[in-house]
C-alpha cells in the first residue's frame, strides 16, 4: 500500500514537473509555447496540431504569431527530458522481500516491462519496435506517430531503430555482405 | 596406481546423496519446461470461443485456442534451448490495448521478480555473483528451486483488438500461424520469442536516463557492458558514468565470451566507416550511416582530401554550407571528398550538387547533436559517387582541422562485424538521445543479419534464437543460463558426464543391481553417478576381462569410502561380469 503511494506521488510529481516546465515555457522568452498551452483559434490549431501529430513531429505554436512552428533543440530537450522523469522506472520503493538465507527478492513495476509497439509506416510498410513500460509505449505512439522519423524535422537527430545502415554488396565484393532492404530505405530520414 | 589415482579423486569428493527423482521435474531431458498460465476470463483472450480456421500449422479451432497454441509455441522454442530443472510460468493474458488505424501496443512482457544473493542447492550453483539482480527464471535456475513458488517468472499481456477489425491497423492482426509466413500481418511468434527474451534475461534493471541501479545494485547483464570510452562495465560506474554510457552510441559493447565465440558465424562482415588518415592528431574511425543511393561503398574505399563545400546562402537553403544549391567553390571542391551539412533540401540533392561540382565522394555532417548516424535517404539514379553521414560533434571536430589538410578514406572495413567492434564484441543499442526501454537492453540496430533481439523487430526474423541465424542463446548463456542437458545442476562444460544415467539404482546391460545410484556433487567426478563411473569404464576398457577389473576397482573404492557395503559391491560386481561389455 505504502509502495502504491509512493508511486502515485512519484507519477503525481512527475506530472506536475511536467505541467509546470510547459507553463514556464509558455511564459518564459516569449519564444513559443507547446501547442497544448495556446489559447487563441483553439480549433484551428488542435486541428494543425493533429495534423503535425499525425505526421510524425513534435509541434510548438509560437506565442507572438500564433502559428505552428517546429520546436526548437532547447524546447525538444526540455520535452525530452518532461517525458522522462514522467516514464522513467523507478528504482527505490520497490516491494522488497527478505528471505532468511539471505535471498532479496523484488517485485517489479510495469516500468520494467518491455513494450512492443507497432507503427504503419506512409508506404504502407509495418514497424515494430520495443520500449519499457506501457505509459513510455503509449507517448512513443502519440509523440512518434505513425510511421514517422524519429524527431522528424529536418536537423531533427534520428533516434531508435531507423538507422540500419546496412550496406549493398560493393562490386567484387562478397555476398556476405550485409543487403539494403526496402524496409530499411523506408525508415531512412530522407532530408 | 590407478587405485592410488581413484582414492585420491574419491578423497576430494563431496557426495551427496541426491535422491534421483529430484531430477525428475523436467518432462523432457536437458529441457525447461515453460508453462503459459492461462490469465483470462471466459469468453475471451486465450477463452476467446470465435471460430478460426487452422493457419499456418496451428491446428486451434477457437480464437482462443489458437492465440494459447503460439504462446505455447514460442514457450516450447526458448524451452527448448534453455536448461532448467525448475518450471517457468509465465501468467499471460489478451487484453484490449492501444489500437489506432495505423499504430497499436502489440503487448509486454518481462521478468516479474528480480532475486539476489540466493544460495544454490548443492550442487546448483546459486548466484552468479553476490550482489547482482537475476531474472526470476534465471535465479530459479541457478537455485535449483522455486524462490518463489506463489508468482509467475514472467508476465505477458498482449493487446486482444488486433484481431482483424478494420478500425485498428487497418484489419492487420496477429499473424497466429507457427511457420513465419506472416505476410501482412504481424508474427506474433515472433514478438514473443523478443519479449519472453527481455524476460529470461536479455534486459538490465538500471534507470538509463538517470543511471540509478535498482537499490543501487547491478544485474548480471549490467556487469557484461563495457563502455569503451571509459573502459568501464556498467557495475563499475557511477549513476553519472552510466547515463553517459547509455547515450555513447557505438562505443558500449557486451563481453560475453559466448556472444564473442558465435558472433563471427552470425553477423556479416563489413562495416562502413570513415577513417581519417591526416592530420596525424585526428586519425582514426568514425562512425557512419550509409546511403540508400548513390554507389555503394566497397572494401577498398575512396580515398581524398576532404574540402568544405559551399553554395548560396538562398532560398533552396539558408546556409552556405548545406549544398542545397549548385557549389560556388567548385575548384576546391573536385577531386576531394566534399563536406556539407544537413538541414533543408534533401540528402541526394547535395549530394548531386557535390557531384557536379567534381566531388568524389560526399560526408554530411548531422546538423543537431545525436548518433549513431543515420542513414542517408532518398533517391536519385544520377547520383553515382558514395556518401556517407557523421555525426554533427565529429563534422565539427573534421571542420575544425580542414586548414590543417583533412585526408580521408570512406568504405566499409571487412575485418569488422556489422555489429561489433574492432575486437568482434557486440555492440549494444545506446542512441542519444536515450530511450528508455530501446536503450542498451537491445543490441544495436546496425547489426545484420537482423538480430531477435534489437529494438526493432525486422520482418526478416526467423523463429531461431540461435546460431547462426541468432545471438540471443549466446547471450543467455553468458548471464547465466548454463547449457545442462540432465539438469543436474552442473554445466555440461564441467560435468564429468553431460547426459547423466539417472536412473536410482545401478543398472549395467539390463541387470538391476539394486544399488542406490549415487550422483557425485563435486570433486573431480562432479555431475557423474556411480552408474556413469561404471558406463565409462566400459568405454575404456578394451575388453571384458578390463571391464570387470575396472568395475573391481571402481567398487573398491565405494567401499573404502563408505558409499556402497561389500554386499552392493558383490550385485554390483555380479552383473557386471554377466554384462555383454564392452
Amino acid at each position: 500500500m505504502a509502495n502504491q503511494t509512493f508511486r502515485r506521488k512519484l507519477v503525481w510529481t512527475a506530472w506536475a514537473a511536467f505541467v509546470a516546465l510547459a507553463m514556464t515555457l509558455s511564459l518564459g522568452a516569449g519564444t513559443g509555447v507547446f501547442a497544448q498551452t495556446a489559447h487563441t483559434e483553439k480549433p484551428e490549431k488542435e486541428k494543425e496540431e493533429a495534423k503535425a501529430q499525425a505526421a510524425g513531429q513534435q509541434s510548438a505554436v509560437d506565442a507572438k504569431t500564433g502559428k505552428l512552428k517546429q520546436p526548437t533543440q532547447d524546447e525538444t530537450n526540455a520535452l525530452n527530458e518532461a517525458i522522462k522523469k514522467l516514464f522513467d522506472r523507478p528504482t527505490e520503493g520497490l516491494k522488497t522481500t527478505y528471505l532468511a538465507d539471505g535471498t532479496v527478492m523484488v517485485e517489479l513495476t510495469e516500468e520494467f516491462m518491455e513494450v512492443s509497439v507497432i507503427k504503419i509506416n506512409p508506404d504502407g510498410s509495418k514497424s515494430v519496435e520495443c520500449v519499457t513500460g506501457m505509459k513510455a509505449a503509449e507517448e512513443s505512439l502519440k509523440t512518434h506517430g505513425p510511421g514517422a522519423k524519429a524527431n522528424s524535422a529536418p536537423g531533427a537527430p534520428a533516434a531508435g531503430p531507423a538507422q540500419k545502415a546496412s550496406i549493398p554488396p560493393a562490386k567484387g565484393e562478397t555476398g556476405k555482405t550485409p543487403q539494403k532492404t526496402s524496409q530499411d530505405k523506408s525508415q531512412w530520414e530522407v532530408m | 596406481m590407478r587405485k592410488q589415482s581413484l582414492t585420491a579423486k574419491f578423497a576430494f569428493l563431496s557426495l551427496a546423496l541426491i535422491g534421483i527423482l529430484a531430477f525428475a521435474s523436467s518432462e523432457v531431458l536437458g529441457q525447461a519446461v515453460i508453462t503459459i498460465v492461462n490469465g483470462d476470463g471466459p469468453d475471451e483472450g486465450f477463452n476467446d470461443p470465435t471460430p478460426v480456421d487452422p493457419v499456418g500449422g496451428n491446428t486451434g479451432t477457437t480464437l482462443g485456442q489458437q492465440r494459447l497454441i503460439a504462446f505455447q509455441f514460442a514457450a516450447n522454442i526458448w524451452g527448448g534451448k534453455l536448461a532448467s530443472n525448475v518450471e517457468i510460468r509465465i501468467l499471460a493474458r489478451f487484453n484490449p490495448q492501444t489500437c489506432t488505424a495505423t499504430s497499436a501496443v502489440l503487448g509486454s512482457a518481462g521478468t516479474t521478480f528480480i532475486f539476489r544473493d540466493f544460495p544454490g542447492v548443492t550442487p546448483f550453483p546459486g548466484a552468479v555473483a553476490p550482489s547482482t539482480w537475476h531474472h526470476s527464471a534465471l535465479a530459479d535456475k541457478r537455485a535449483g528451486a522455486d524462490l518463489n513458488p506463489a508468482g509467475p517468472d514472467i508476465q505477458a499481456t498482449f493487446n486482444s483488438n488486433l484481431n482483424g477489425n478494420p478500425a485498428c491497423l487497418g484489419g492487420r492482426k496477429f499473424y497466429l500461424g507457427l511457420d513465419s509466413n506472416h505476410g501482412a500481418d504481424v508474427d506474433l511468434v515472433v514478438v514473443l520469442l523478443h519479449e519472453f527474451g527481455h524476460g529470461l534475461g536479455f534486459s538490465q534493471f538500471a534507470n538509463v536516463s538517470t543511471g540509478a541501479q535498482t537499490q543501487n545494485l547491478s544485474d548480471v547483464y549490467g556487469k557484461q557492458l563495457l563502455d569503451l570510452s571509459t573502459g568501464k562495465t556498467w557495475d563499475q560506474m557511477t549513476n553519472a558514468e552510466r547515463a553517459a554510457s547509455a547515450i555513447n552510441s557505438r562505443r558500449v559493447v557486451f563481453t560475453g565470451p559466448t556472444v564473442a565465440a558465435e558472433l563471427p558465424g552470425v553477423l556479416s562482415p563489413g562495416t562502413p566507416l570513415l577513417r581519417v588518415n591526416a592530420p596525424a592528431g585526428l586519425a582514426g574511425n568514425f562512425a557512419v550511416g550509409a546511403a540508400a543511393f548513390g554507389s555503394p561503398l566497397s572494401s577498398s574505399g575512396i580515398s581524398g582530401n576532404v574540402a568544405l563545400a559551399l553554395d548560396d546562402a538562398d532560398a533552396a537553403g539558408p546556409l552556405t554550407t548545406d549544398a542545397c544549391s549548385p557549389i560556388t567553390n567548385a575548384a576546391a571542391v573536385a577531386g576531394k571528398i566534399a563536406l556539407v551539412d544537413r538541414g533543408t533540401c534533401g540528402f541526394n540533392v547535395k549530394v548531386k550538387n557535390a557531384q557536379d561540382a567534381g566531388a568524389v565522394a560526399v560526408i554530411v555532417a548531422d546538423n543537431v547533436a545525436g548518433g549513431p548516424p543515420a542513414g542517408l535517404g532518398g533517391a536519385d539514379p544520377t547520383v553515382t559517387i558514395p556518401s556517407v553521414r557523421i555525426t554533427l560533434a565529429d563534422g565539427n571536430t573534421i571542420k575544425a582541422q580542414l586548414g590543417a589538410g583533412v585526408n580521408a578514406t570512406l568504405g566499409v572495413d571487412l575485418s569488422v562485424f556489422s555489429g561489433a567492434d574492432a575486437l568482434g564484441r557486440a555492440l549494444v543499442n545506446a542512441p542519444n538521445p536515450v530511450q528508455p526501454g530501446s536503450s542498451i537492453s537491445h543490441w544495436d540496430p546496425v547489426a545484420f543479419r537482423n538480430q531477435l533481439m534489437e529494438p526493432a523487430i525486422n520482418g526478416d526474423l526467423t523463429h531461431s534464437v540461435t546460431s547462426p541465424e541468432d545471438l540471443t542463446l549466446a547471450l543467455m548463456r553468458d548471464v547465466g543460463w548454463f547449457a545442462d542437458a540432465d539438469l543436474d545442476g552442473i554445466a555440461d562444460e564441467v560435468d564429468c558426464s553431460p547426459n547423466s544415467d539417472r536412473r536410482p539404482t545401478v543398472i549395467i546391460d539390463g541387470c538391476d543391481t539394486g544399488v542406490p545410484n549415487t550422483f557425485f556433487s563435486s570433486g573431480p567426478n562432479a555431475g557423474c553417478t556411480i552408474s556413469d563411473l561404471i558406463r565409462r569404464c566400459a568405454a575404456n576398457a578394451g575388453n571384458h576381462g578390463g571391464f570387470v577389473s575396472c568395475v573391481s576397482h571402481l567398487t573398491n573404492e565405494l567401499k573404502k569410502d563408505g558409499l556402497i557395503t561389500g554386499s552392493q559391491k558383490g550385485s554390483i560386481m555380479s552383473c557386471a561380469a554377466n554384462a555383454g561389455l564392452p
